[in-house]
């Protein structure tokens, strides 16, 4: 089989401590957490974008415009906050990259879904964090800042990756507010 | 103000920031940019730094800890499996996917990001703090948001700000001083709820949690 190359963002989520909450409270309310997360996924992805597969807990998604990616994030984030915490809360956190893999079908692979997959790994619930590459993808945004959280060793990669932490400041100042 | 990146693949970052003191590097190499950013660059040795006090630091190891002693300015740091022990930062961001974190004093935003491990603090002028199943203590902090699955998480609010906390199945607790008089928001869908304070409209305590128990008590 031939693959094709294609450029675009990379997105991972994970539902953090998703293993805890299944172990303490069933298969059933897990489940139920996972519909919740899939729904408003599937409600929030733009033309651009798709769910490429579903991994345990987690999704990967594919955005052909880095800027539909991050606004998608962001928002996500702004509708997992505003889910009730009852019965389950839903706490995700996402890893976001930028790059050129490989199609395989309708999945996609390649060193850059690799590093998309470890960046999400230093993110915590309601983070989107992005590497350089998506951040230059990007480019500004109104309402959004990067924040550079340094050069980063990042498993299986040789030289240390450079991550931002993308965030509104207008939803911090809501969060900080009572 | 001095700016130091540090990279060490898997073995430990010790960074002693002490009056007088010169930029020296054990265990690494050092490279100065043009801008006066200093870069070090280990691969799996230990590496000590002496460098100025108010240096801000980037620190990224794979699976070494990073110690960092006495008063630097911004730290950031992450960690896959490491530990990570800061003894006085102007503000602090520490990543660990597996090891504990350890925060003596934060002046300003103290963002911690830790799985399994524990994290404790000092004191925080804000403190953003979430854990999985590790427990969180934090001590003599004004503002914060924390978080954590199955942690205990224990909070002595100095009383200046919203503190906001959010747990699964961990126990809360909660001390305020006893001169001034919070609202309190608590709500526990099947655990214990008990508040010792005199409630007041100074600053707000938010707890919600499924199954842990909630305690507000002065001190």
């Amino acid at each position: 089989m031939t693959a094709t190359t294609t450029s675009g963002a990379i997105v991972f989520t994970d539902i953090v401590g998703f293993t805890e909450l299944t172990d303490a409270h069933g298969d059933d309310v897990a489940l139920a957490l996972l519909e919740r997360q899939e729904a408003l996924v599937r409600d929030a992805l733009p033309a651009s974008g798709r769910v490429v597969k579903e991994l345990g807990d987690g999704l990967l998604l594919w955005f052909e415009d880095p800027r539909h990616g991050l606004e998608t994030c962001l928002g996500l984030q702004r509708s997992f906050e505003a889910e009730p915490d009852e019965p389950m809360p839903l706490w995700v956190r996402m890893g976001l990259h930028w790059g050129c893999p490989r199609r395989r079908g309708d999945d996609i692979i390649g060193r850059d879904v690799n590093l998309a997959a470890r960046i999400v790994d230093l993110a915590g619930p309601g983070e989107v964090l992005c590497s350089e590459a998506a951040c230059q993808a990007i480019g500004p945004m109104p309402g959004v800042e990067f924040e550079a959280l340094g050069p980063v060793i990042v498993r299986g990669f040789a030289e240390p990756v450079a991550l931002f932490r993308a965030f509104e400041p207008t939803r911090q100042i809501e969060l900080q507010q009572p | 103000m001095a700016r130091l990146h540090i990279s060490n693949k898997s073995g430990r970052v010790r960074v002693n920031a002490a009056s007088g003191a010169d930029l020296t590097v054990d265990g690494a190499e050092l490279r100065v940019d043009a801008d006066g950013t200093a870069h070090v660059k280990g691969k799996s040795k230990t590496i000590d730094i002496r460098c100025s006090p108010g240096t801000d630091l980037v620190i990224g190891t794979a699976s070494g800890s990073v110690e960092v002693i006495g008063q630097v300015g911004a730290v950031k740091v992450s960690c896959a499996s490491g530990s990570i022990e800061i003894e006085h930062a102007d503000e602090v961001d520490a990543r660990t996917a597996s090891g504990s974190v350890k925060v003596g004093m934060c002046e300003g935003e103290c963002r911690v990001v830790c799985a399994s491990g524990s994290v404790r603090v000092g004191g925080a002028g804000r403190a953003a703090i979430s854990a999985v199943s590790g427990s969180i203590s934090a001590d003599d902090v004004g503002s914060g948001e924390l978080k954590s699955v199955s942690g205990t998480i224990e909070v002595g609010a100095n009383g200046e700000g919203r503190i906001g906390v959010k747990t699964v199945s961990g126990t809360v607790r909660i001390t305020v001083p006893r001169s001034t008089a919070p609202t309190l928001n608590l709500k526990s869908m099947s655990g214990r709820i008990r508040r010792d304070v005199t409630e007041g409209g100074d600053y707000e305590i938010s707890v919600g949690t499924v199954s842990g128990t909630i305690e507000v008590t002065c001190r």
